[in-house]
């Protein structure tokens, strides 16, 4: 680090591959935080948990309880564990019906944020009053939404079991499209964060279809896991995977695509061309319940990009995003993880599981001061009559 | 080893892992044991675990749905060991761990552990005090013995002293006949020789042996104890003496047999941990005990006890103690081998010489008069009795021809060989060459009538008469006349068993786990220990044999309990020699110059038996009524069964559609 810093100050190398590197070094070393965990909030699974973009401290976390916890996740100085209270959640009187299938921030002010339930709704709520502002009723149960972080339009999109995926306009109130084409419920949907126009649906008919809202015909692509040459681009048979897919997250330069199938695959699909890149990310990934998984792909600022992938036994996966190698292992839920968020510029990861449990992952704190009151329970306490034989041998 | 490398806590975690994922409780309980040692120790150790925490949970508590393998009460306590154990690391170790934290905080969470009421240090001292418990039982244990043997060391002295006064008071009261000790002996001397293992002598050569040439008459030497003791009456020669037994009688009776009996109560109830100390003591009280009941036997015969019990009424001492004792006396009965008369006769001035007769065993042909075969069937003697007499009587009123005299000779010579037997039918057609029957003439007459008449139904009547030579309508052609076989089998006669039951069925007394003995009273065999065989008071099996009192015994009898005893040495090592049929076959295979024949069986399947494991064997199906069942219905013999009667059904179905099927022919 220090050849580093040198050579940054002289010149010899540009001031941000130092920060890459270090930004690349941290993520790859996360731990469990000994310093932060985050206060037990629900009684029922957590399904997913997102972090805001614009203030990155504040995390919505959304429970089977039809809870919705607000934490605030910037951590006060000099503390040595602290445990992340809730700051608001939702009143008994304001809640679903049933358990909440995600959530989201609106993307341009932390005033605001919308929730889908299981009770065929899609919700808009005012965080301060942590009122629903707006219902959308889609008439079937709603697996997850997606609002678009750089669009103007302000839609969201809707995936429920109806086939039919419903945009809603946060401006009127309304539905403006339906999107047809899939044959079985929506598991997945993900705006394009390069394209404001472009989303992205994976279904129970293992599709992952490919829509600009503009057209008439909505459907652009259908992608094909065996990239046949030659092929409509819309065909019925194409399939992206061989199960029902229940996870996609784009790239933040909206180039990558990952998608997850319950037939235990991940695959990355190159979002322009709609090709899959035919990275194998190995036999690791344990993915067989059908419900909305988040996978998260960290690409700001590290290289080569990670990937880090909820799995049904209980750990977080991070994988090369690139060459398919699996990094790390984030072992320590006791419950199958549902959804991992990264915050923003932090090398802070927190990881929802059916535990009830938020775990923070973060990188290991190199700071002389905390060498120095190392705690004395990390000390080993071998017996000294072993000495006396160790010595002896 | 652990402490030398951060490699070796590596390892030592993945082997622990090995252990815990066993499915067997008991395993993974001394695994955890062993977790909990490291993981007080090495850091390392605590990081290897703290990662693998939620396998570490699953595999001793059971999270996730995941339960326990079995044993189940061993399971319990392996969660409820881990469950305080977490307690306890989450106390001290959950700061700097944080793994640790959640899993405790999840195991709250969650429900699936109680965090109250067990802490580590109640399952530690719980853990201790039974062991604790355990040595203290066996401590007392111990002194308990120590005390019983002690105690009869200073006893045994008293009370052999007090037999001995006895025994010398009975010597004097009982006179002694130098001549019929000498015959004892004698007989003693000629029943060992023909007890001895020279079998080859027959039965006749032991019988004239015995000086008796024919088995038909015995010599018969009544010393029946009744008159011995009429000779003896207490009188102012000899009160001193009675005086004397009376007094050591009571001491016997009422100290010492109590004792005897306390000690063996107390001894049979201690598990002492060397079980040889054990067993000399117990043969030492016994043999004591069985001296006792001799003396009171012989009190008993000079009629001590009941003087004694009469003192004891006027005296105004509780007759209660006297039946406890003759309660306990009985319920103690020692299996009481049967010795040879004579051998007892030559010690025991009072015994008695009923008859000087073989067992019936030994003896080739039963005689009439003998006590068991009045009871056999086929040979009764009263009958017997009665005949004689009246034949006698016959005899004796004609007495005036000479040559029916000369018959009657021949006849008295006849007799006495003749076996008698009871009259009945058979001896009716003893002699029989052929016998007419149905002499009565009503076919005669039928077939006049047939004759006559010519009605069909008569003529049916009489057709059926004549082919099946009917008793009242008639016969067919042909001799009346039995036919041989017949008149073979009315010769037989017909033997009617009428089985005898023992009027006092013996107990099993095979120990059972409660330290009693088995009160099952079975003709031969016990159904859960098996055929019953003479046992001594703790209910071990017992060679009838070696089980005599050793004590104060003439010369001969030490020389014969020796001789015994080296009998049943050689007994103990031909039951680690190979089956008598393993001997034959060796023994025919050498003849013939070939190997012999390993019994590869025998020696593979002692190779197999493994060292007794203290871990309880989980694969082991439980015996449900169902797996009974099942093997009832697998069994060989039943399917047979099963498949026999099916087969006889269905062939018996066949029969029958043949049988109505006649129309269509």
């Amino acid at each position: 680090m220090n050849s580093a810093l040198l050579a940054r100050e002289h010149g010899i190398e540009r001031p941000q591959s130092l920060r890459r590197a270090e930004m690349t070094k941290r993520m790859y070393e996360l731990e469990l935080s000994q310093f932060k965990e985050v206060a037990r909030g629900h009684h029922a699974p957590i399904n997913w948990i997102e972090i805001d973009r614009v203030e990155k401290k504040y995390l919505l976390s959304a429970g089977a309880d039809s809870q919705i916890h607000i934490y605030d996740i910037e951590e006060p100085v000099h503390t040595k564990l602290w445990k992340i209270p809730s700051i608001a959640r939702v009143e008994k009187k304001n809640r679903q019906k049933f358990g909440v299938s995600s959530v989201a921030w609106y993307p341009f002010d932390t005033g605001m944020f919308i929730s889908s339930s299981f009770d065929n709704t899609v919700n808009v709520w005012d965080t301060n009053t942590m009122t629903p502002a707006c219902t959308f009723d889609l008439e079937e149960k709603v697996f997850s939404q997606a609002i678009s972080p750089i669009a103007h339009h302000s839609l969201v999109a809707g995936a429920s079991a109806d086939p039919r995926v419903r945009l809603c306009d946060l401006r009127s109130g309304a539905f403006t499209h339906s999107l047809t084409g899939h044959n079985g419920s929506v598991m997945a949907v993900q705006w394009s964060t390069r394209y404001e126009h472009m989303l992205v649906t994976g279904g129970t008919d293992c599709t992952i279809r490919v829509w600009d809202i503009r057209k008439a015909a909505a459907c652009i692509m259908s992608l094909d896991q065996y990239n046949t040459e030659d092929a409509d681009p819309l065909s019925s048979t194409n399939q992206a995977h061989n199960r029902p897919i229940n996870g996609l997250a784009f790239s933040s330069d909206g180039l990558y695509l990952i998608s997850l199938g319950m037939d235990e695959k991940i695959r990355l699909w190159d979002a322009y061309t709609g090709q899959n890149t035919l990275v194998n990310y190995g036999p690791h990934l344990r993915n067989r319940s059908r419900t909305t998984i988040k996978p998260l792909i960290v690409d700001n600022g590290i290289w080569p990009p990670l990937i880090f992938i909820p799995s049904d036994d209980h750990q977080v996966l991070a994988f090369d995003m690139l060459d398919g190698r699996l990094v790390k292992r984030l072992r320590g839920s006791y419950g199958r993880v549902t959804s991992v968020d990264k915050r923003p510029g932090r090398e802070e990861l927190y990881s929802a599981s059916k535990d009830q449990e938020i775990l923070v992952w973060e990188a290991p704190r190199k700071d002389s001061e905390l060498i120095d009151r190392r705690p004395e329970a990390e000390l080993d306490a071998w017996s000294s009559d072993e000495d006396e034989q160790d010595e002896g041998y | 080893m652990c402490k030398k490398s951060e490699a070796f806590v590596e390892m030592s975690v993945e082997l622990i892992f090995i252990q815990l994922g066993k499915k067997q409780a008991q395993i993974r309980y001394s695994a955890l044991q062993l977790v909990e040692e490291l993981f007080s120790r090495s850091h390392k150790f605590r990081q290897l675990i703290a990662e693998e925490f939620p396998q570490f949970l699953q595999l001793t508590i059971g999270i996730h749905q995941k339960s326990l393998p079995p044993p189940s009460n061993v399971a319990s306590k392996l969660k409820e060991y881990a469950v305080a154990l977490v307690k306890t690391w989450y106390e001290k170790y959950g700061e700097s761990y944080r793994p640790l934290a959640i899993g405790y905080d999840y195991l709250i969470s969650s429900g699936e552990a109680n965090f109250e009421g067990s802490s580590l240090r109640d399952i530690r001292s719980r853990d201790t005090q039974r062991s604790q418990q355990d040595v203290r039982l066996k401590a007392i244990n111990e002194r308990r013995f120590q005390n019983i043997e002690t105690q009869v060391a200073d006893l045994k002295d008293d009370i052999q002293e007090n037999l001995k006064n006895m025994e010398s008071c009975f010597e004097i009261l009982v006179p002694r006949f130098e001549a019929e000790q000498a015959m004892d002996e004698e007989k003693a001397a000629a029943v060992e020789s023909s007890k001895a293992p020279s079998r080859g002598d027959t039965y006749k050569d032991d019988i004239i042996s015995h000086g008796l040439g024919s088995s038909r008459y015995t010599i018969e030497i009544d010393l029946s104890e009744g008159n011995v003791m009429e000779d003896i009456k207490e009188s102012e020669d000899n009160e001193i003496l009675f005086e004397k037994l009376r007094e050591s009688y009571k001491i016997m009776t009422t100290k010492h047999l109590t004792k005897i009996n306390e000690w063996l109560k107390n001894l049979v109830k201690i598990e002492y941990t060397d079980p040889t100390a054990k067993d000399d003591l117990l043969k030492t009280i016994i043999s004591l005990k069985d001296e006792i009941r001799d003396a009171t036997r012989k009190s008993t015969l000079l009629g001590i006890d009941t003087q004694v019990e009469n003192a004891n009424k006027q005296a105004n001492s509780d007759d209660e103690d006297d039946e406890d004792i003759d309660a306990l006396f009985e319920e103690v009965e020692v299996p009481v081998l049967d010795e040879p008369s004579t051998s007892v006769a030559s010690d025991k001035p009072s015994a008695v010489i009923k008859s000087k007769k073989l067992t019936p065993v030994q003896r080739v042909f039963p005689l009439a008069h003998e006590p068991h075969m009045a009871e056999d069937a086929t040979y009764t003697s009263p009958l017997q009795a009665q005949i004689e007499r009246t034949g006698r009587i016959r005899e004796s009123s004609p007495s005036g021809n000479k040559g029916k005299q000369k018959a009657d000779l021949q006849r008295e010579e006849l007799l006495k060989v003749a076996p008698v037997v009871e009259w009945g039918e058979d001896l009716y057609y003893w002699d029989k060459q052929d016998v007419q029957f149905n002499q009565s003439g009503l076919g005669r007459f039928l077939r006049l009538i047939m004759n006559r008449m010519s009605t069909c139904l008569l003529i049916k009547i009489c057709h059926i008469s004549i082919e099946y030579h009917h008793r009242f309508l008639g016969d067919g052609e042909g001799e009346n006349k039995l036919s041989d076989e017949t008149l073979q089998a009315l010769k037989m006669r017909a033997v009617y068993y009428n089985p005898q039951w023992p009027e006092k069925i013996k107990a099993c007394r095979a120990p059972l786990r409660s330290g009693s003995l088995c009160p099952r009273r079975d003709l031969v065999t016990c159904p859960f220990h098996g055929p019953i065989i003479p046992r001594d008071e703790i209910g071990r099996p017992v060679d009838p044999k070696t089980k005599l009192p050793i004590v104060d015994l003439g010369e001969q009898e030490t020389a014969k309990v020796e001789e015994e005893k080296a009998k049943a040495v050689f007994s103990a090592v031909k039951a680690a020699e190979p089956a008598l049929w393993e001997q034959l076959e060796n023994d025919v295979m050498r003849q013939q110059g070939l190997t012999p024949i390993e019994s590869t069986k025998r020696g593979q399947k002692r190779k197999k038996e493994k060292a007794p494991s203290a871990l309880i064997d989980v694969k082991k199906k439980a015996d449900t009524r169902l797996s009974r069942l099942q093997r009832r219905l697998d069994d060989p013999r039943m399917k047979r069964i099963v498949e026999e009667t099916m087969d006889h059904e269905r062939s018996m179905k066949l029969r029958d559609k043949k049988a109505n099927s006649w129309r269509g022919i």
